[in-house]
């Protein structure tokens, strides 16, 4: 029998508590597995967000409310670029 | 060692604590966090990325459960963060090269402006409309007026007002957030409301997923600067289920009281952090 899928309130509790492990072996002093838990942690705390608003982006193409569909390529292209114009100029 | 453990626990618990108040209010919590770790000894350079990373673990919690409750209007908040992340990615950059002094300057403004636009927040504006569904009253294509549902279901529909000015301020936020290691949603937050009449629980909502794009952006920009070490994790911790437990208990607190207790402790920190710069 086929599982059914994870609701978006489990999924939200599994990420949660995931994260939550991760958080916690990154604060221990062991390297190199809290160095790595730190970079993970780092990654999914820029990434996430990110994904949220491809998933935006694919739920109003879906109806297609493309003026904002628009806007977040828009905001994907500012935060991703000032981010990286940030970086480079600090480099 | 014995310290390092009593600064982790520290952290973890102002953390846990000013994230779940920053999801009540919509205030992401950093702007009471890293103050109160500057009042403890820690540089404004090193509370920044707890501070940040702690508001982007509380929102990264809150945002899920708050977009379950239909609050979150997502069509005004990426219209909204083209500004503020533009503007946040400026204010880090700046940060590094600005002195310590001019930071404490920074932040203690935040927190006595943060303070007075908190203390002069109003009640209900909208009213709900009886029978009405969330179907009938919510999102539309290519239009930032929604709707959203009050503690016993009913429809309470709204529009946007003044939209170009909000969105001059949200930017000013942004770079705010870059600069001081706060989140800004301190700003967003009363900007949303106050000026673009927007509901104060959609704003408060609205600003937290503001606040995650925000933050991912200074987060990686501190990344590069090197200055997101293992300090942050137990910020992380305390954030994450302070962000969890806010979102849970905001639709059962009086946001009136709320407001009111973040607006007098936000003009005392602010005021101390005036006085020491």
């Amino acid at each position: 029998m086929k599982r059914p899928p994870l609701s978006p309130s489990r999924a939200s509790d599994v990420l949660l508590i995931l994260l939550l492990l991760v958080a916690f072996v990154a604060t221990l002093p062991i390297d190199p597995i809290g160095t790595i838990a730190l970079a993970v942690l780092t990654t999914a705390l820029v990434v996430w967000p990110f994904g949220v608003l491809v998933w935006l982006a694919r739920r109003w193409a879906r109806i297609g409310d493309l003026r904002f569909v628009g806007l977040v390529g828009v905001l994907l292209i500012v935060a991703v670029g000032s981010a990286g114009l940030a970086i480079a100029l600090a480099g | 060692m014995e310290s390092e453990l009593l600064a982790a626990v520290l952290v973890g618990g102002l953390a846990l604590v000013t994230a779940t108040l920053g999801a009540i209010g919509g205030l992401g919590g950093a702007v009471l966090l890293v103050p109160m770790l500057v009042l403890l000894g820690w540089s404004p350079l090193e509370a920044a990325p707890i501070g940040i990373a702690m508001s982007a673990a509380g929102a990264l919690a809150a945002v899920p459960r708050q977009t379950l409750t239909g609050l979150t209007n997502y069509r005004l908040g990426v219209s909204l963060e083209i500004a503020a992340s533009f503007a946040a990615a400026a204010g880090a950059l700046l940060s590094i090269l600005l002195p310590v002094a001019a930071v404490q300057y920074a932040l203690g403004g935040s927190a006595v402006i943060a303070s007075m636009a908190g203390g002069l927040r109003r009640g209900q504006r909208n009213q709900p409309v009886e029978g009405a569904r969330m179907e009938d009253l919510g999102d539309r294509p290519g239009r930032l007026a929604s709707a959203y549902p009050d503690q016993s279901g009913r429809v309470i529909p709204y529009e946007i007002a003044r939209f170009r000015t909000g969105m001059g301020l949200i930017g000013g936020a942004g770079l705010l957030a870059g600069l001081t290691g706060v989140s800004g949603g301190f700003i967003k937050t009363p900007v949303m409301s106050e000026v673009m009449r927007v509901p104060v629980k959609v704003a408060a909502a609205t600003t937290m997923f503001m606040i995650a794009i925000t933050a991912a952006v200074t987060i990686a920009v501190y990344t590069s600067q090197g200055r997101i070490t293992a300090a942050i994790a137990p910020a992380v911790i305390g954030g994450l289920l302070g962000g969890r437990i806010g979102a849970a208990v905001q639709p059962r607190l009086p946001a009136t009281l709320v407001r009111r207790l973040l607006s007098v402790s936000l003009l005392v920190i602010g005021i101390v952090l005036v006085v020491r710069a």
